[in-house]
């Protein structure tokens, strides 16, 4: 296992540079002059475009831009975002925990009702709640975050009033700026609140996740619940399946005991995913609810050309998904005794 | 099962059943999106810092509700100036405090001002606005080298005097160049006072002749300054977050308590969601990113549109490029007269200049394109200006006007060969765009040999091509850094101008009166000569001024106190309002 463990975290720094490498070369196919023009907001800073160019380096061969940055990084420096004029690395650890919070509270609904429904759906399969499961994660998967966002947006805050957009109300906002009765220890507002023993704002910060963790969960757990459903239907073909039946098990046991264990190997597989895709897939219902996590942030550094945020981001990203990919498999270890990393 | 199930629903319906409270009476909300650059006023050049900086800092003088040619006093009470307007004598008002507590007096605003000068920001406007007149130069200080071939440490030491010693409350700022527009071009919030003890306290430029090198040109992005504010606006600031600014009244504040008590900004970029807001009363005022969008506001309950005959204090114009770089330009065909294509001094003659300014619709175009909501220009001046010439007619659609002057261009000569050429514009923006094809359109009718086309680049080539001189006719603008006709007229028709460096303008007459004006220090006077250029800008047509969209402001109905100042990027000062 350890060994395992150790080999795929070798894979690190590959997918390190060929990410990096790709963006690099990507963004030389623009012009210098483009590029530093993302830097001009009107048309009295047009002036500054050749200083742009030369504070930057960006007539360099790509090769030198690139050493460049890298060596930066090797010193821990990701550079500098000009969409959160802070450095990268600060933003990444400001902006993380609110999309993990978000991520990770939405994952609950999505794994929950994908792998409810999914079950539900195998174990009626073609009767009536069969088919009303195909609609919906038909339905879910298809619909555009934006439209579903907006739609819930219009009728949760527009007509009833209800929930609301950003993080937290503007009350509790302008209590929580330059306020030293409360430490912020995980940078998630609902772990924070409950350490700090503030119930008010816990509910208040659990009550703006509402909208986004339903848009989130919506359109992902459409993806669970196909994928548990054919899973299961498959396991319950078994072999194993048909003797345990013929052992005179009760239809319940050989159902959660034998076939669904095994059906949700694939599940967990994709859970991985469904995870790293919340965490970076959150750019438009970030936007939309005004969160303030990695996809806003993202979008609109990708939007400004904001080189050095791209990158981080995309260098986050990577690991990210390495990471997952390696919990991912030592799940399959624990789920799955049949699967061995010697 | 049943149990938790239940429990679920009951804290779920427990959440949604806490009522949102509006805004909370004594807090101000604005939903808007651009978040600030930076706190950093010697950085700051855009609206998003600007409306943040102008509340929280404070110039020697400051705007007077809406009207931008009235400057009430602001940490200056005064000021005189010497004869041959290089001498300015400012007296400080007496007791101002910062943020930090520290007392305001002239060596802050000898070490702001210097502080400006020596970085020289080549992103800020310390360099474009006031190196001129203070140094002799614009260099900004992107290139250290050039930067110190031209200036000084003596030339930044004489900048400001403080006669009365350092803790006296009297500035004097010497130039070397005079401008009329001295105490305009101060109440830029680039020249907002700082404080200087807290600011070296905390490791910025000590103002000695020791360090000064060290922070010309530096990247004031990573200095505190950036994100730290000690000011004495009427508000200081508390945090400048993810996205949101919070701002609370400054107890000592010199002008009084405010009636807000908390300002909160909010960055919300998908405008749907702050329509909601405004509805919701979540928010006091919100930005709209056009006006189409304001149907959906109309007659919502709590909701108030101020539409009040305002307009902004920018110009979009068509401009026309006297000397075409045409050497590999597409854009200009043959680079010949010959039928295929214009020669490089194509707009230089008047007639073609005219012509054109004869295919443009205004009136329609104010009608159409702004619905009726727009005014046109007589001039490429903002009305509100000192100087802006409402009487001086205005060329518009007039085909036989048009072809009378196509024939009269070089000599006839044009009228028989035809010419094509392509008008730029950047992609996205339409009205820049639709300014461009109603002249395409019009010049089909006059002779089937002239043919104008028109195409959109993203905005990056569409800055490289204008400032290679590619660009024989394209659509611009330029929005007012300080209230005074010198940034608009020298700005576009001055011939060692802004826009020179894209359009190689030159008309002599017009030049003579900017020259004039330049060194003019009494109003009235000056007010005459770009009146004058007013005119002139009729009969030689340098560019052409498309017309201006009155703006609005989406309030809630408690907001009170509101006003339209064009020059200030959140069009109102903070201390001025209320809310019932």
């Amino acid at each position: 296992m350890f060994s395992f463990i150790v080999r795929r975290l070798l894979l690190l720094p590959v997918v390190f540079v060929g990410v990096t490498l790709a963006i690099v070369l990507l963004m030389q196919l623009l012009t210098p002059y483009q590029r530093a023009a993302a830097y001009v907001q009107s048309e009295q800073q047009i002036r500054q475009i050749p200083a742009i160019i030369e504070q930057f380096g960006l007539e360099d061969p790509w090769y030198m831009q690139y050493g460049r940055w890298l060596g930066q990084v090797f010193e821990g420096n990701l550079g500098y975002s000009r969409t959160s004029r802070e450095p990268v690395l600060t933003t990444l650890q400001r902006r993380f925990p609110v999309t993990l919070e978000l991520a990770l509270i939405a994952i609950i609904p999505v794994l929950g009702v994908g792998i409810t429904m999914g079950t539900a759906a195998a174990l009626n399969r073609d009767r009536f709640f069969d088919q009303f499961t195909r609609v919906v994660s038909v339905i879910g998967w298809s619909l555009p975050t934006f439209v579903l966002g907006i739609w819930l947006l219009v009728i949760f805050y527009g007509w009833l009033g209800w929930f609301q957009p950003g993080r937290i109300s503007t009350r509790f906002a302008v209590e929580l700026a330059g306020a030293s009765g409360f430490t912020s220890y995980t940078r998630m507002l609902t772990i924070d609140s409950l350490l700090n023993g503030r119930l008010d704002i816990f509910l208040d910060a659990l009550k703006h996740m509402v909208l986004p963790v339903v848009t989130l969960a919506v359109v992902q757990s459409a993806q669970i619940m196909r994928v548990m459903r054919s899973s299961l239907l498959d396991a319950l073909g078994q072999d194993y399946v048909r003797t345990a039946r013929a052992k005179g098990l009760p239809d319940r046991v050989v159902t959660r005991k034998h076939a669904r264990r095994n059906a949700l190997i694939p599940v967990i597989t994709l859970s991985g995913f469904v995870l790293i895709g919340l965490i970076n897939g959150v750019v438009i219902t970030e936007t939309i609810f005004n969160y303030p996590g990695l996809g806003q942030w993202a979008a609109a550094a990708a939007t400004n050309l904001d080189y050095a945020s791209v990158l981080g981001f995309a260098i986050f990203t990577a690991m990210m998904v390495v990471f997952a990919n390696l919990l991912v498999d030592v799940l399959y270890g624990i789920v799955d005794p049949r699967i061995r990393y010697e | 099962m049943k149990k938790s199930y239940t429990a679920f629903l009951a804290s779920l319906l427990l959440v949604a059943g806490i009522a949102f409270a509006q805004s909370p009476a004594n807090t101000y909300v604005f939903q808007t999106f651009g978040e600030p650059v930076t706190m950093d006023p010697a950085r700051a050049y855009d609206t998003g810092s600007g409306g943040i900086i102008e509340n929280v800092y404070e110039t020697l003088f400051l705007y007077d509700g809406e009207a931008i040619d009235q400057f009430v006093p602001g940490l200056a009470t005064g000021y005189s100036v010497s004869d041959d307007g290089l001498t300015w004598t400012f007296d400080l008002r007496e007791g101002v405090k910062f943020h930090s507590g520290n007392t305001m007096s002239c060596k802050d605003v000898a070490w702001s001002f210097k502080y400006g000068a020596v970085t020289a920001n080549a992103e800020g406007a310390t360099a474009y606005l006031m190196g001129h007149y203070w140094l002799g130069t614009q260099v900004d200080g992107s290139d250290k080298d050039a930067y110190l071939a031209e200036v000084t440490w003596e030339m930044i030491d004489n900048i400001v005097e403080c006669p009365e010693g350092p803790d006296g409350l009297v500035a004097v700022v010497n130039l070397v160049n005079p401008t009329p527009a001295l105490v305009p071009i101060l109440t830029y919030t680039a020249f907002s006072i700082l404080d200087s003890e807290w600011a070296i306290e905390n490791g910025q430029w000590d103002g000695t002749e020791a360090t000064w090198q060290d922070w010309i040109g530096r990247d004031l992005t990573a200095e505190f300054l950036h994100n730290n504010v000690s000011g004495t606006g009427a508000y200081r600031l508390v945090e400048w977050g993810t996205d949101s600014v919070v701002a609370e009244a400054f107890p000592e504040y010199w002008g009084g308590a405010p009636a807000i008590q908390n300002v909160v900004y909010q960055y919300v970029d998908e405008q749907s969601t702050r329509i909601l807001a405004i509805q919701q009363g979540d928010a006091d005022r919100i930005l709209l990113n056009e006006r189409a969008a304001l149907n959906q506001l109309r007659g919502a309950p709590g909701v108030t549109i101020l539409e009040e005959g305002w307009y902004p204090a920018s110009v979009t114009a068509v401009f026309f490029n006297f000397d075409i770089d045409t050497s590999n330009n597409e854009d200009v065909g043959s680079g010949q007269l010959d039928g295929n294509g214009i020669p490089s001094d194509f707009f230089a003659d008047v007639n073609v200049r005219r012509a054109f300014a004869h295919l443009f619709d205004q009136e329609g175009f104010v009608d159409q394109i702004y619905e009726g909501a727009g005014q046109v220009l007589t001039m490429g001046m903002p009305p509100a200006f000192l100087g802006y010439n409402p009487d001086a007619p205005v060329r518009t659609l007039d085909l036989e006007a048009a072809e009378e002057y196509f024939r009269a261009a070089f000599d006839g000569e044009l009228w028989e060969k035809g010419f094509q050429f392509t008008a730029l514009y950047n992609s996205g923006n339409t009205i820049r765009q639709t300014a461009l094809e109603i002249m395409a359109d019009n010049l089909e009718f006059i002779n089937p040999n002239f043919r104008m086309t028109v195409r959109g680049l993203p905005w990056a080539d569409y800055l490289a091509r204008t400032a290679e001189k590619k660009a024989p006719m394209f659509a611009l603008g330029w929005a007012a850094d300080y209230a005074d006709p010198s940034n608009f007229i020298n700005t576009f028709y001055d011939n060692d101008g802004y826009y020179s460096a894209r359009t190689s303008v030159n008309v002599p007459e017009i030049q003579a009166l900017i020259d004039q004006a330049d060194t003019v220090l009494d109003p009235g006077e000056r007010a005459f000569l770009y009146r004058d250029i007013g005119t002139l800008h009729y009969d030689q047509v340098p560019l052409l001024a498309v017309p201006v969209q009155e703006d609005f402001m989406v309030v809630r109905d408690n907001l009170e106190g509101v006003y339209y100042n064009t020059m200030l990027s959140t069009e109102f000062y903070w201390k001025d309002i209320a809310k019932r």
